[in-house]
């Protein structure tokens, strides 16, 4: 029985990793590249993702390398997908147990990388995230500031007085 | 640190402190402040700072489109989970006051003020009327008066609506069995882009008479969910459907409603949920191959007629029930 198919791809700071090509597949980008060159020894330069990044990123490659794929024009607000707007699987919700730093990194690394089920577990975790909080909860969480000048804060409240008696 | 440990620790920012609870939570116990701390330092410059600040956070490092995507799955968690669809906006408003970067985001993005709802205020209405810009609207029609009166009020929200009728992708009707009739005739003729309709009689009486949806011309209609609401089962509004729900109600015959189904060979989904016929199927009824069926449960409130009806469908799925 012969190999699997290896490609190698190179992170930002020179790191290499050889993958299987089924494996590196799963993100479009690189499949499209892959499709474009053609068969090469040469490593496929991915200049946007770090070494650490890109590890974590085929740690869930490798893991749903069987599964299929999604479709292109998938909607999310269709019934179907939209009861699981917010649903991860278990492993998933393992891998993306991370800070915070890692976790948008991964987000960005899978958007560039054109991983779409990736992309979606990021985005879902985001949201679970804010689920329930306060805007000062929020802030809090994502240690941001509540930089709304006095006008704005006073245009915001005019906008919006139909909301404050419910 | 794990994801909720972001303002665990201070940072300085261009002069400003931004303070919390240190790793052991003892400075402030669970209650971590995020605040500027500009001394000597100009509200304005104050509010450079922050936006400084912000600008260089992990999330707002997102593209808009990631970042509006979380909040989409945010709101869609809401949808799921309220009993009633008040909120949405309330909830939507609430999150573009964390910070000016989410107020601009939430506020520019179109696809996040789609939704259009009789229970929310006019003002609402007209709002996410404008702000979903040219997007596909989805909307909700549900009694917000007593609905022991004899007329709806539905004038006022249709008269904000109809002019967008271009933009109707989806509608959810939820009315009393009296007031059926005035809301089908409000809604006109067919919106040209209508993918969905959902048309269910909250009293579940089961209207006696048949309805004549958009004066019988279809649209783009793909989904169609009818509870105890009958329509014209010769209208082309039930042609070329792919999802197919119906409950409480009386078929003037089986074969009437074969014959309805002949026309939608696409169906995936087809559910039949405590209805009634005048009359079943025979030999010489039609049978309907519906080969991409994906999903049938059918429960008619007699089991002979929910086995006649089946005997007369051809699909490679079992019924449910």
């Amino acid at each position: 029985m012969s190999a699997a198919p290896q490609v190698t791809l190179e992170s930002s700071d020179g790191e290499k990793f050889k993958v299987d090509k089924e494996v590196a597949e799963r993100s479009v980008l690189i499949k499209n590249m892959i499709e474009d060159v053609g068969e090469s020894d040469n490593p496929i330069p991915l200049p946007n993702v770090n070494a650490s990044v890109l590890k974590k990123v085929l740690e869930y490659c490798e893991h749903h390398r069987g599964d299929p794929l999604p479709a292109a024009d998938a909607d999310p607000s269709n019934d179907d997908n939209r009861k699981r707007a917010t649903e991860i699987s278990d492993w998933d919700q393992k891998f993306i147990q991370v800070d915070q730093e890692m976790l948008f990194e991964i987000i960005l690394a899978a958007n560039y990388m054109d991983i779409k089920p990736l992309l979606d577990v990021g985005c879902k975790t985001v949201a679970n995230m804010i689920k329930g909080k306060t805007p000062e909860e929020i802030r809090k969480l994502f240690n941001i500031v509540n930089d709304f000048t006095p006008e704005e804060e006073a245009q915001i409240k005019k906008e919006n007085e139909w909301a404050e008696d419910r | 640190m794990n994801q909720n440990d972001a303002a665990d620790q201070g940072s300085s920012v261009g002069g400003a402190t931004i303070t919390g609870k240190d790793r052991s939570g003892a400075e402030a116990g669970n209650n971590v402040e995020i605040r500027l701390q500009p001394e000597g330092v100009s509200p304005s410059k104050e509010l450079a700072v922050g936006r400084e600040h912000n600008t260089s956070l992990p999330i707002h490092t997102l593209p808009v489109e990631v970042f509006v995507q979380v909040i989409h799955l945010h709101m869609l968690h809401i949808l799921d989970h309220e009993s009633d669809n008040e909120n949405y906006y309330l909830q939507l408003i609430r999150l573009s006051g964390v910070c000016s970067h989410w107020y601009n985001v939430i506020r520019g993005s179109p696809q996040l003020w789609t939704r259009v709802s009789r229970s929310d205020p006019h003002t609402v209405v007209e709002m996410a009327l404008q702000r979903s810009s040219s997007h596909p609207i989805d909307i909700h029609l549900s009694p917000t008066q007593d609905i022991e009166q004899d007329t709806p009020d539905f004038q006022p929200f249709m008269n904000a609506v109809t002019p967008h009728k271009d933009r109707w992708r989806r509608m959810d009707i939820l009315v009393p069995c009296s007031w059926v009739p005035e809301t089908i005739a409000a809604l006109g003729g067919p919106p040209p882009k209508l993918e969905r309709l959902s048309l269910i009689d909250t009293e579940t009486r089961s209207c006696a008479r048949e309805f004549d949806l958009f004066g019988g011309r279809p649209p783009l209609l793909n989904s169609l969910t009818l509870n105890g609401v009958s329509i014209r089962w010769d209208s082309e509004v039930l042609h070329n459907l792919t999802i197919f729900d119906i409950g409480w109600i009386h078929f003037p015959s089986t074969d009437a409603v074969l014959r309805a189904l002949s026309h939608s060979p696409q169906l995936q989904k087809l559910r039949i949920y405590r209805c009634s016929t005048g009359s079943m199927a025979t030999l010489s009824s039609p049978f309907v191959r519906l080969p991409r069926l994906v999903m049938l449960e059918v429960e008619h409130r007699d089991e002979d007629a929910t086995q006649n009806f089946l005997d007369h469908i051809i699909s490679d799925v079992q019924n449910a029930r």
